[in-house]
């Protein structure tokens, strides 16, 4: 357990002020509080698994908080990222604010790099149907939501982010490249509402033979294999069988797990399929 | 080098499938139900769920009639009724009867659970008089609104729930528990006590419960688990993970060694109902799996959901389960021998700390495990036949493996002389 730095306080009443709408803005300074840092989700796609990074959940007034911390050797948790949560009618809200970290620090480069790989696998972690706002550094939250930015685009942005990061960093420890994995819908089949399709690309190449994994809920799925144009096809299955009013309105998620080679990064990701009308 | 060692090419799924089938420590029933529908999906199994679903008899009629499941007693005062693919609890108190779950549909409902409540004993006087529903799907609330309607009955569920197709809330205006309080709590429900844990995941208001229950004579408690199979989504099964985990700690918390299942294909419940109904229930109840088994399936079920997480994001490392167990060497600790092995499927848990106690005098003495996991010191002073030894392992984390917490208890014996 340690104190709520002050720094930390003031990111945290800045990223929920800023950010969301006026009903869950966080009045007065956050004040004094206590975090339990607790170990990170280890991803295979961080570069350097030997720098500390931890996390800590927390919430006041309704929103709540997730704190990337870097904690360098002998030392105490220093916040390098934020994310706070809210609802917003319908929709989840996730602002991610990136903190800027002292260039002096010995391994900065990788040290930034790593925050943006570890975010990467945060982000991942979050519902893709809600909307997405990410600042970097000393940039201002803009929150106005036909800014958002949706699940899978934020991802592709912390992968260029992570390129520029790579293309920058003096003292980058070696890495793998990470490529970027899109997927778009293959077609409607408007007579059977449970047959679902993505097309999947990296580097604007169809991918063959990978997995997708299709999902609508409350608990529908499938998973399809690519043909060599990249088509992932199958038919979404309830093994409930209990129907569901307006399910064919409900998005359908394409989810591609990753993979990590010797050659480098395939990114993992997944697609909201908006509802057929 | 163990095997998991040796297989470099396995995936995280395959070493995650691989921990599960360890942590059953070979028992064939656990095998066949909790190690293969926990990882139905992760085996590409899902074949089994699908087959069960068969067997949802809602009607008593048709080809799958032979799936019903007549009121059955299963300890002093809970009976249940429903089908082999998902069944209904009812508990009997001293003022009315309190139920889990309320079946797929008001007609199912009507003709099946109504009848067994009128067996117990229903009436105005003696109702029912809440239904705890473990999650909003439809096999397991379809029968709340018509309890509501001709018995008056409420039911609770996670609130989460509450608008689970249903947009404008739930028709038979449920009791909701908090889902944003993930914490265990305890909660009346009808006057009868239940520890709640909000364990979303299979949906996103699921709640799992332990209740205390009578077996002949004996207070029990039992686990109610609030959903089981999981989605293709990321966060749902990140979140799977986190409850089932936190399901883990509540049933060791609360030192649970029975089962209330509502899906009673997934842990084999419904062959010991089969049983029940053809030889009688025994001393104790079937459904009594033992405190080590209800805590082996629930580290089978974190290992299946850890190896579907790990196939949805193959980029993902999670360190793996491992149930152990610890026992005596050689039977019962003696004056000059206190010793005890801690051991689970990889083998031998080498340089680990066990620590004797003794209740009664306050005595102990810690010791760390050998190559063979034998962990030995002297214990002073130790009364033959008085004093209750205690070795304990008090868990460990490293960056690949938990290994789970255990405990064994047995007398000092004399050396030599354990009568």
């Amino acid at each position: 357990m340690r104190a709520m730095s002050r720094r930390l306080q003031a990111v945290v009443a800045v990223a929920a002020g800023c950010l969301l709408p006026p009903s869950y803005v966080v009045a007065g300074p956050v004040q004094d509080g206590s975090l339990e840092y607790g170990p990170v989700l280890i991803s295979r796609i961080v570069s350097r698994q030997d720098l500390q990074f931890r996390t800590a959940n927390g919430e006041r007034a309704g929103v709540l908080t997730t704190v990337l911390a870097y904690q360098a050797p002998g030392a105490m948790p220093s916040p390098v990222a934020v994310m706070t949560f809210s609802r917003s009618g319908d929709a989840t809200h996730v602002s991610i604010h990136r903190l800027p970290f002292p260039k002096s620090a010995a391994d900065s480069d990788d040290v930034n790099l790593a925050t943006i790989e570890h975010l990467y696998t945060l982000v991942l972690r979050q519902d893709p149907e809600a909307k997405f706002f990410y600042s970097d550094g000393e940039q201002r939250f803009d929150s106005d939501t036909k800014n958002s930015r949706s699940h899978s685009e934020l991802l592709r942005e912390l992968a260029r982010a992570r390129q520029d990061a790579v293309g920058q960093g003096k003292r980058v420890s070696t890495s793998a490249p990470w490529h970027v994995v899109s997927m778009a819908p293959a077609g409607v089949d408007h007579a059977d509402p449970d047959k679902v399709s993505v097309r999947i690309t990296s580097d604007r190449q169809a991918m063959d033979g990978v997995t997708v994994f299709f999902n609508r809920a409350p608990h529908s799925g499938c998973v399809a294999k690519s043909a060599r144009d990249g088509i992932a096809i199958c038919r979404l299955v309830d093994p409930e069988d209990d129907s569901h009013p307006d399910e064919d309105k409900i998005p359908v998620l394409a989810t591609y797990p990753g993979e990590v080679r010797a050659d480098g990064v395939l990114l993992p990701t997944t697609l909201v399929m908006s509802a057929r009308r | 080098m163990t095997g998991a060692g040796l297989a470099v090419a396995q995936t995280q799924t395959d070493v995650h499938r691989d921990a599960a089938t360890r942590n059953v420590g070979g028992d064939p029933f656990m095998t066949k139900y909790a190690r293969a529908f926990y990882c139905n999906l992760p085996d590409d199994n899902n074949g089994i769920v699908l087959e069960a679903r068969g067997w949802n008899n809602q009607t008593g009629t048709g080809s799958n009639a032979q799936y019903r499941i007549p009121l059955t007693q299963i300890f002093d005062d809970v009976w249940g009724v429903g089908n082999h693919y998902v069944f209904q609890y009812l508990i009997k108190m001293p003022d009315g009867i309190v139920g889990v779950d309320s079946s797929n549909s008001a007609a199912e409902f009507s003709k099946f659970n109504y009848a067994a409540l009128q067996t117990l004993g229903l009436s105005a006087s003696y109702p029912l008089k809440a239904i705890y529903l473990t999650h909003g799907h439809g096999d397991h609330d379809g029968g709340a609104q018509w309890a509501l309607d001709n018995l008056g009955t409420r039911s609770y569920i996670g609130s989460a729930d509450n608008t689970l197709g249903a947009a404008a809330g739930k028709s038979y205006k449920p009791i909701l528990i908090d889902s944003t309080n993930l914490s265990m709590r305890t909660l009346s429900v009808g006057g009868k006590t239940f520890w709640v844990l909000p364990t979303p995941g299979h949906t996103p208001g699921s709640t799992s419960a332990v209740l205390e229950v009578t077996d002949h004579g004996q207070t029990r408690r039992v686990l109610i688990n609030g959903g089981q199979s999981m989605t293709n989504s990321i966060p749902e099964v990140a979140q799977y993970l986190d409850s089932i985990e936190r399901v883990y700690a509540m049933a060791s918390a609360l030192n649970v060694d029975g089962v209330m299942t509502p899906h009673i294909y997934w842990d084999g419940e419904g062959e010991k109902l089969d049983e029940i109904n053809a030889t009688g229930r025994t001393n104790p109840s079937q459904n009594i799996y033992g405190h080590e088994t209800v805590m082996r399936m629930t580290a089978v079920a974190r290992e299946c959901s850890a190896a579907w997480l790990t196939r949805l994001d193959a980029t993902r490392v999670l360190p793996i389960w491992r149930f152990n167990t610890i026992e005596f060497v050689d039977g019962n600790p003696t004056p000059t021998k206190v010793a005890a092995k801690v051991q689970n499927g990889w083998g031998p848990l080498a340089n680990q700390k066990v620590t004797f106690s003794v209740v009664e005098t306050g005595a102990s003495c810690s010791a760390m495990t050998n190559d063979e996991g034998v962990a030995s010191c002297p214990i002073r002073p130790l009364r033959p036949h008085q004093d209750n030894v205690t070795a304990s392992f008090a868990g460990a984390q490293s960056a690949g493996f938990v290994d789970l917490p255990t405990e064994t208890a047995a007398m000092a014996c004399s050396n030599g002389n354990c009568k």
